[in-house]
């Protein structure tokens, strides 16, 4: 399926124009109470509690910011954004990295055990993380790896394996492969064939799984919840539990600080819209 | 490269290839083999032993874990009936929903910026989802109650979260929210690679809006049905973070979970032995029911 698929309109439901009005209508009622839970979260981080308990649903008397402030200070979601940003972004690009690599051995190289290395490795697609939590967090504890970045990034690395694998392979089959045996045939490294041709082919599969693990690992809470014991080391996800504890006597920090957390996915579906589409279409259309 | 020895070179050529082949699967292989397949291993193994995960005392129980889940531990059996009445609702709602709303909204001009309304509660964590809802839900708060009181039907407020009878629908509503917007992206992509012509000639020759729907969509997003489906069905069999943030298993485990369930008993209660146990049935659970969609996929693809 291409992204330049026919954008005019299928099936034309009723053959009176009017008809058509109501129900372009009703789809926009729909749309507006599909909305109203962020409507509800959003109109109430800029409100008094006073002016929550007479009502959650009007409009707030003043646009004040300062529940964005004090949620920002107060659940110390600074250090958290760091940490859940540094975790997620080296998590990706690793990720995406060790997935790559086996995604371009699974579809340009022959070698013994092929498929089943390949089925080995798509089985985990279905495995539960709560399987492996016990015996995680023994190893972690182990090697001294809980609540540390390098813990959780291997922890994220090794889950998203399967699923990038899958994914990456299908994306270097639609790259032709003419100009990586061209590159051979000049006296290329097949890592150089890989690094400076392949890899830049294929760039479109790579930014739509970079945009697809960093929204996974940035809203990740079981992983973050067994493995994260340290306050200091938080991720947001962990924050925003904290915070239904804390702050449930302040609603407007409560839901400012949801908000908050939920910015980093809103931005780069804004900015990334086509990719992160594709990317989780990318397994219904193979 | 000279190919001097036509035969041996490419032999040679060949297990080069394959040499090279492994060095680049070699990283993936590695972390997943020590983070991945081997706890999975570790996790069966320990499923049969009795060990509260503190020292490193561990005692052989053979089977015990398992007779005890299935016969003695009741909250056990009501979050293995709760898990699957969850996934039936979370795999055929939002199923429903998704297409519907597609089919919908993929008529009108602008159907895009519809589709990304219904997708937006999709980018949102779980556990985001959770915390909005029971601030939704809080009796301080009640918005179901506003909206009950604005069409006259006082009557009908209640603390639905709070009370037994209807704290599992009101926990799976969130999840309903938030999954139709992951099956909305994919049913709106599938109907627009439908050739715009097939519906124009249906149309031309007399179809209803229904009958193409009917016709022509639901046979031509099938592939698409099957992946929502079997996407919502294991992210529901493993529905752990909205619970946890919304109920945590309560009123009285009325929406305990498989997964909830495994967590308490392995990091609240300290039974490891027995959480590990509870995760090897999740994951068969999980198991049986990829084999009937691997099925029903394949079973199709005969016919057709």
């Amino acid at each position: 399926m291409s992204a330049s698929a026919d954008k005019r309109p299928r099936i034309r439901w009723g053959r009176v124009r009017a008809g058509r009005l109501v129900l372009e209508l009703l789809v926009v009622l729909l749309c507006l109470a599909w909305l109203s839970p962020f409507y509800l979260l959003l109109v109430n981080t800029f409100k008094t509690m006073p002016e929550i308990s007479a009502s959650p649903v009007a409009l707030p008397q003043s646009l004040r910011l300062d529940a964005y402030a004090k949620a920002w200070k107060e659940a110390h979601l600074g250090d958290y954004y760091k940490n859940s940003l540094a975790i997620a972004s080296v998590s990706v690009v690793l990720s995406v990295g060790v997935s790559s690599l086996a995604a371009y051995a699974f579809s340009r190289m022959r070698f013994l055990g092929k498929q089943a290395l390949f089925f080995f490795l798509l089985a985990g697609v279905m495995l539960p993380l709560q399987v492996v939590l016990v015996p995680l967090y023994r190893l972690m504890s182990g090697l001294d790896l809980l609540s540390s970045y390098r813990g959780m990034i291997a922890l994220y690395v090794a889950f998203t394996i399967p699923f990038g694998v899958f994914i990456l392979t299908g994306f270097f089959k639609t790259v032709p492969v003419e100009i990586e045996e061209a590159a051979l045939i000049d006296g290329c490294s097949r890592f150089q064939a890989y690094w400076k041709v392949a890899l830049p082919l294929a760039a479109p599969g790579l930014v739509t799984m970079t945009i697809l693990e960093f929204v996974w690992f940035w809203n990740e809470y079981l992983v973050a919840l067994t493995f994260i014991q340290e306050e200091a080391m938080r991720t947001v996800m962990l924050g925003v539990m904290v915070m239904a504890n804390t702050f449930q006597l302040d609603f407007s920090k409560l839901t400012a600080g949801i908000v908050i957390s939920v910015v980093p996915p809103i931005i780069v579906y804004i900015f990334f819209q086509k990719y992160l589409i594709r990317g989780l279409t990318a397994g219904a259309l193979k | 490269m000279s190919v001097v020895h036509p035969h041996r070179g490419r032999t040679r050529r060949q297990r080069q290839e394959m040499r090279t082949a492994y060095l680049f699967l070699l990283p993936a292989l590695l972390v997943y083999l020590v983070f991945v397949f081997w706890p999975v291993v570790q996790s069966i193994y320990y499923g049969f032993f009795e060990w509260s995960g503190l020292g490193k005392e561990m005692t052989f129980v053979g089977l015990r874990n398992y007779v005890e889940m299935f016969t003695t531990d009741a909250v056990f059996l009501q979050s293995l009936g709760n898990s699957l009445i969850s996934t039936l609702v979370l795999a055929v709602v939002p199923t429903a929903l998704g297409l519907g709303f597609a089919a919908l909204f993929s008529s009108l001009r602008g159907g895009g910026v519809y589709r990304s309304v219904i997708f937006l509660p999709y980018l949102v964590a779980m556990v985001a989802v959770g915390t909005i809802w029971s601030w939704i839900y809080n009796p301080r708060i009640d918005a179901p109650g506003i909206l009950l009181q604005a069409v006259g039907l006082q009557g009908w407020m209640h603390d639905w979260l709070g009370d037994k009878a209807t704290a599992l629908a009101a926990a799976l509503v969130p999840g309903v929210w938030r999954f139709t917007g992951f099956a909305i992206v994919i049913f709106y992509a599938a109907i627009q690679s439908i050739p715009v012509d097939l519906f124009e000639a249906a149309r031309v020759d007399g179809a209803s809006g229904w009958q193409s729907f009917w016709k022509i969509t639901l046979p031509l997003v099938r592939q698409a049905m099957i992946i929502v489906v079997v996407w919502m069905t294991m992210d529901a069999l493993k529905l752990f973070d909205l619970i946890f943030t919304l109920t945590r298993g309560n009123p009285n485990h009325a929406t305990e979970m498989i997964a909830t369930w495994m967590f308490a008993n392995t990091f609240r209660h300290y039974k490891m032995g027995y959480g590990a146990a509870m995760s090897v049935v999740l994951f068969l659970i999980i198991l049986g029911f990829s084999i009937i969609y691997i099925r029903w996929a394949t079973r199709g693809e005969e016919e057709a």
